[in-house]
């Protein structure tokens, strides 16, 4: 016996299981992905403005490694995470996802201005391999005191070679004592590693 | 009913997304991220934090200057926290999610705890003497994992301390000498010092309670004595890494990649799986670099009024180390030292006014 089941939807006899599965969730998939991409789960609060009058220093973020998965560039992309003594340095809304399904974590590509009172900071970066999740950069922390009136730079590239992914970090601003103890290049850590 | 299923799935997967970890049970006995605040009186004092209740300095991280601001975790037990600075008592506390905030009022050593402690006052120094502690090139990886100073490392050397003392005498004039008093040049005066350097935490120097003093032996004291003012004992080494080392760390990760992804092309064939993973190891990082520690010692009260290091990645043509790669060591240090970038007259100039150098001490 043939026995056939014809459901409200246009399903044809020759659909698999899953080809009507998607008919039925397709209309909640974008749903699903504005959702998801919302999600910020992991995100810190973002750094709180100085007190009014009090001296403060002007670090800057520039970014020049991707922001999406998507980027029309030939390296591998690469997604900027950055917090500044724990804080986000930008608002949620205004961090990038990177690629579908994941938190908005990313530093958007571009400067970043942060204001930061005068005094001794920690600025943590890290960085995430978009569409290829099982490579992983291990955080790497610089601490770092500014002084009022002062500009300081960090640029971010991509540095992503065939053989290698990694990124370079360069400082503007410090002394070269403090800066040669920085790291100027993190390399993707070997998955096995973990 | 699968229809009605499918739909409570994407509805469970829009709430945990939206909802977040907070929600999870677990979430009370991992350490919870607060905004922490510290501030003293007066500011500019040394912080750390151990994770214990009670203050460990072995577990102790540093984390900055007065005053400051953090988003940190802290346990429901709470971190001990230790608070520093040249003249005062140590200020010790907790740091806990109730009490995130802490404002130190530090408490001026008295007479009896200055006498008890040993502390002292180091007078103003004239005069700075550069001392070429240790100089030279060292070959990483080889069956002669020597430190060799000459005659491989004398145009190092040569090189390296014509271009420090150029740099130098154009911030400090006349001030600034170059001496190499025996008993401070030798092997033994440089183990010494490095064995002394073991127990001190270089983030807390200039902020410790009571001045950090060296002890010498009486010899070396005695050098010391006759030079006069400020001391700068600088170790200035160049290391490279052998022919030999740079074929097998680049070999190694070849191989390991290779057998990897043979490994993994096998085992699918026997399981006839449509696909593998394999791993691809890294060439290791290279280890070419100048090493260059300076230490501000006071000549007649030892006192260590500072410390820098500079690590230089260079590439040197193997085996002989480049001149190029010492001119541009000794020309980059000094800029440490003055705590400043800019270099020459503009650096003297401003240093002079800002009292930054660590010859103001």
């Amino acid at each position: 016996m043939n026995k056939t089941k014809v459901t409200g939807l246009n399903r044809k006899k020759t659909d698999t299981k899953w080809q009507h599965c998607l008919k039925r969730i397709g209309p909640l998939l974008p749903l699903i992905w504005v959702a998801a991409g919302c999600a910020t789960a992991d995100v810190k609060p973002v750094y709180p403005a100085p007190e009014a009058g009090a001296p403060v220093s002007i670090l800057k973020l520039d970014n020049t490694m991707a922001d999406s998965a998507w980027a029309l560039q030939v390296k591998t992309a690469i997604g900027l995470i950055v917090t500044v003594d724990g804080f986000s340095p930008i608002e949620k809304a205004k961090l990038k996802s990177g690629q579908l399904g994941a938190s908005k974590q990313l530093l958007p590509t571009g400067i970043s201005e942060i204001r930061l009172p005068a005094g001794s900071h920690t600025l943590t970066h890290t960085a995430k391999v978009l569409a290829k999740k099982p490579y992983h950069f291990d955080p790497v922390s610089i601490s770092f005191d500014t002084e009022a009136g002062r500009t300081y730079v960090v640029r971010f590239k991509n540095t992503t070679t065939l053989l290698k992914l990694c990124y370079s970090v360069e400082y503007e601003g410090w002394s070269s004592e403090q800066t040669s103890q920085w790291p100027n290049e993190v390399r993707q850590a070997n998955p096995l590693g973990r | 009913m699968k229809i009605a299923c499918l739909r409570v799935a994407a509805i469970t997967v829009l709430v945990s997304a939206s909802a977040g970890p907070s929600v999870l049970p677990a979430a009370e006995s991992r350490p919870l991220e607060a905004t922490v605040r510290i501030g003293s009186a007066p500011p500019g004092a040394f912080v750390m934090v151990s994770p214990a209740s009670a203050f460990r300095e072995e577990l102790a991280l540093p984390l900055g200057k007065t005053p400051l601001l953090r988003l940190m975790p802290l346990a429901g037990s709470g971190s001990s926290v230790r608070i520093t600075k040249a003249g005062y008592q140590a200020w010790e506390g907790k740091l806990s999610l109730a009490a995130s905030e802490i404002k130190a009022e530090l408490v001026p050593l008295t007479e009896a705890q200055k006498r008890d402690l040993g502390w002292f006052v180091s007078p103003p120094c004239r005069r700075l003497t550069v001392v070429p502690v240790r100089m030279g090139v060292q070959k990483i990886g080889s069956n002669t994992n020597r430190f060799a100073v000459s005659p491989e490392a004398e145009a190092f050397t040569n090189r390296f301390l014509t271009a420090f003392r150029t740099t130098m005498s154009q911030r400090f004039g006349s001030q600034a000498a170059l001496a190499q008093p025996a008993a401070l040049v030798t092997e033994a005066f440089w183990q010494r010092l490095a064995g002394l350097m073991q127990g001190i935490s270089v983030a807390t120097i200039g902020y410790t309670p009571v001045p950090k003093r060296l002890e010498f032996m009486a010899d070396e004291n005695a050098s010391l004595a006759a030079l006069d003012g400020a001391v700068l004992l600088v170790r200035a080494e160049a290391r490279y890494v052998g022919g030999g080392t740079v074929f097998v760390r680049t070999a190694i990760p070849l191989l390991l990649t290779a057998g990897s992804a043979a490994a993994g092309y096998s085992v699918a064939n026997a399981t006839g799986s449509p696909s593998y993973t394999y791993t691809v190891f890294g060439p290791a990082p290279s280890s070419d670099a100048v090493l260059v520690q300076m230490f501000l010692v006071h000549s007649g009260t030892h006192e260590l009024m500072w410390f820098g290091q500079v690590i230089l990645p260079q590439y040197f043509k193997h085996p002989q180390v480049t001149e190029k790669a010492a001119t541009k060591a000794a020309e980059q240090v000094p800029a440490a030292f003055l705590g400043d970038s800019k270099s020459g007259r503009e650096a003297a100039d401003t240093n002079a006014n800002a009292g930054s150098t660590p010859l103001n001490h």
